[in-house]
């Protein structure tokens, strides 16, 4: 399984979302890095065929997915941002009228459908009605109708938003597993969702792909970079004016704040392993959102 | 394959080869040696990648444009009627409901109402439709939208098959609403009656799945109802407008109805075509994406 | 159940499906043949790939005359035959190369009878038979082959497949069985 993307731009009147994107990816999880308006989103509707690129080709195994058509969205799985529900539906229901839509004989879809209620963990409120869903539930019935068509190429957008970091787990695990024989490409700002499963991490800024890299490579570059240092309160103020803060966290002896420098800030400070959020901060200069 | 041993050995070189040596056959003693030379088939997952590698040499059908392109369309009528039947049960209750409504208002009033049994049914037959409309787009409005294009059974392809039941669904409906009022009024010819309500219908189905695919449907369909109540308000109080109109010359009414039928199957066809153009004129309403503005 | 006619007459209508079944259906006889003939595995992945290829290349103009499965092993000899004669291979087995002149038996397999693995001993002696005997000699004892069958698909005629399925047979036997002969002899001068 090979998906490459060559030179894919979106344009939108004057904004250009997708500024000459190219990546190519095999089977395995592939992390999204990005802040807000980079143009994820957007590149992930243009790798579910859902939007047509301005420019640029995707080819999956040398098939450009557009002619492909209906035979792309066969292997296809696609979890959008957000997204609604036919609310007077129950979950089992709505899982059945996606798996029809995706070609499922009626026999095999009830299994499949079964199967996927329980691998999200959906199996006692299969038979509600999604009105009475919670956001979590609702979230992994969205993952599970992904799922239903044992997809070779599944694209997924925040796919853990709303989840709680059990679920969050879980989906991780979930991931881990399938990602054998699939391509499997998720944008994500939350760490745990990626840092152990994911294969490479692409970096995306304002439509551009910044780097694709193992995480491992990405964070090697910041090997001397990321310190700890214990500071006063009153101190506060002037370091965060001089230097990128990742975190700070309050104790008893002090303030304990994570500085992300290619020098030592203070001769107090300790080196530390940098981490996916100190990466985040370096190229984007935003913090992470958890 | 070393499975189907049944012709080996000697049974084989009987047939081919008569003048051979016993000594030159495979005797028990070579096979037992030469039966370890097994083969382990590499695993389900490498072949899978095979067959995935052979798949774009399986040729594409739209490459024989001529030969398959009125296949094709059959297909696809057909295809679109399966779906349609099989989404059916997928209607809102809303829907079924307003049509047993209005058809039951529609009886009621053509009954006791002595005058003009026509203009109802010139006002109520276009309303199933508009209705329905809703259940077309219903995807788009509730943010299904996005997940139903990434499947297989394209979105598009839904909203048409939806759009073929209503409206099947509508002229069923006015028919037999027409039927009905000739049968229990005497003084109405059903054709006359037909051909009153057919006009309307199709001028404003017509027009509000054109207005439907532009702009949001909830929106789109409560404008087409209000302007559709504003012109039977003015028609019930202006009569005489209402006969001038009902007595155009057939030539002009035959005009107007086929230049609307294109029109709807025209608004059907780009439905299905420009795929693109829903999600992205329903993507901007749909999702909240401050990626966009 | 489809007949292979009838994948066929699939695939060319566009059927993906009709090509998954096709091919999972002959790809152990494919890949057995190959891997045989080779002896390496992923070398016998990659060829049995190529022969898909270029049984989906010529799949257009596929008559039915005969069985399928023939015509499909027909591409996989010439694939094989081809394969030897590439600069590829050439140059990755420049020491080893094969040539139709007889061995001597005793020197080059000298370590047969002492190789205890009964599977690398049939191996190493299948893989040191002269090409044409081994495609013979497999698709006569592996594949169950006639000798008609076996002229159709290499492409040779019936008398010399025979002549060369018996020299393969001679061979073989040479190998693996005449050496066990000459340590029997040794064993018996040794009791004396």
């Amino acid at each position: 399984m090979e998906l490459t993307i060559q030179n894919i731009s979106k344009q939108f009147k004057e904004l250009v979302a997708v500024n000459q994107f190219t990546a190519e990816l095999s089977c395995g999880v592939y992390g999204l890095l990005g802040p807000n308006g980079a143009g994820k989103t957007t590149l992930l509707r243009m790798l579910a065929d859902i939007l047509r690129p301005t420019s640029g080709m995707i080819q999956l195994n040398g098939q450009d997915i557009r002619s492909m058509g209906e035979r792309y969205r066969d292997v296809l799985g696609y979890l959008p941002q957000q997204f609604g529900y036919y609310r007077q539906f129950t979950g089992r229901r709505f899982l059945m009228y996606i798996a029809a839509l995706k070609g499922l004989e009626k026999r095999a879809a009830a299994t499949k459908v079964e199967e996927v209620l329980q691998l999200v963990g959906l199996g006692y409120e299969a038979d509600s009605k999604i009105k009475s869903y919670s956001g979590g539930m609702g979230q992994r019935l969205g993952i599970a109708q992904a799922l239903l068509n044992d997809p070779k190429v599944l694209i997924l957008d925040e796919p853990t938003a709303g989840l709680d970091p059990t679920e969050r787990i879980r989906f991780r695990n979930i991931l881990s597993e399938m990602s054998a024989n699939r391509i499997i490409l998720l944008s994500t700002h939350i760490v745990s969702d990626i840092e152990y499963v994911a294969k490479d991490v692409l970096l995306m800024k304002q439509g551009c792909l910044l780097k694709q890299d193992r995480l491992v490579s990405l964070l090697k570059e910041l090997k001397e970079s990321v310190w700890k240092v214990t500071v006063d309160e009153s101190q506060l103020p002037i370091l965060k004016q001089r230097y990128k803060i990742v975190n700070i966290l309050r104790r008893d002896s002090g303030v304990e704040v994570r500085i992300l420098s290619p020098d030592k800030p203070l001769l107090t400070a300790q080196p530390v392993t940098a981490g996916l959020e100190d990466l985040y901060l370096h190229y984007f200069n935003e913090e992470i959102m958890q | 394959m070393s499975k189907s041993r049944e012709n080996k050995g000697k049974a084989v070189w009987a047939d081919d080869m008569n003048d051979v040596k016993e000594s030159e056959y495979f005797d028990s003693e070579l096979e037992a040696i030469l039966q370890h030379y097994r083969v382990e088939l590499p695993e389900e997952q490498r072949i899978n990648t095979t067959i995935d590698v052979l798949r774009q040499y399986v040729p594409d059908i739209s490459e024989n444009p001529r030969e398959v392109t009125m296949m094709r369309y059959w297909r696809r009528w057909i295809n679109l009627w399966k779906i349609s039947a099989a989404d059916i049960g997928m209607f809102s209750k809303l829907y079924w409901m307003s049509c047993l409504v209005l058809f039951g208002v529609g009886v009621w009033i053509g009954v006791t109402v002595q005058q003009m049994p026509a203009i109802v049914v010139i006002l109520f037959s276009p309303l199933p439709f508009v209705i329905g409309l809703l259940e077309v787009f219903k995807g788009r409005e509730q943010g299904v939208l996005e997940m139903e294009l990434a499947c297989k059974v394209s979105a598009q392809e839904l909203m048409l098959s939806r759009l073929l039941f209503i409206v099947m669904n509508s002229l069923i409906l006015n028919t037999c609403l027409s039927g009905l009022l000739y049968l229990v009024r005497g003084d109405i010819s059903f054709w006359g009656l037909t051909w009153t309500w057919f006009t309307p219908f199709i001028i404003v189905a017509s027009s509000s799945l054109w207005l439907a695919i532009r702009i949001r449907c909830t929106v789109s369909s409560m404008v087409t109802i209000s302007m559709w109540m504003a012109v039977g308000m003015i028609l019930l109080t202006r009569p005489d407008m209402l006969t001038r109109m009902m007595h155009l010359h057939i030539l002009i009414t035959i005009l107007i109805n086929a230049g609307a039928v294109y029109l709807l199957i025209r608004q059907g066809w780009k439905l299905l075509r420009n795929h693109t153009f829903i999600a992205e004129g329903s993507l901007s309403y749909g999702a909240n994406d401050s990626e966009y503005f | 159940m489809l007949s292979d006619e009838e994948l066929i007459t699939e695939i060319r209508s566009g059927s993906q499906a009709a090509m998954e079944m096709l091919v999972k259906r002959h790809y152990a006889m494919i890949y057995s043949y190959i891997y045989r003939k080779i002896g390496n595995h992923h070398t016998a992945y990659d060829l049995t790939q190529e022969v898909f290829i270029k049984m989906m290349q010529s799949l257009s103009s596929y008559q039915s005359h005969g069985k399928f499965e023939h015509w499909l092993l027909k591409i996989a000899v010439n694939h094989c035959l081809d394969y030897y004669r590439s600069k590829q291979y050439r140059n990755a087995h420049i020491q080893d190369e094969l040539d139709e002149t007889i061995p001597d038996a005793s020197s080059n397999v000298w370590d047969l009878f002492q190789l205890h693995d009964q599977q690398e001993q049939a191996k190493q002696a299948v893989l040191a038979l002269p090409e044409h005997q081994r495609d013979a000699i497999i698709l006569n004892y592996y594949h169950g082959l006639k000798i008609r069958e076996i002229a159709d698909v290499t492409g040779a005629n019936e008398s010399t497949i025979k002549s060369r399925i018996r020299a393969g047979i001679s061979r073989l036997k040479k190998m693996l069985l005449g050496e066990e002969e000459s340590s029997d002899e040794q064993e018996q001068r040794k009791q004396g």
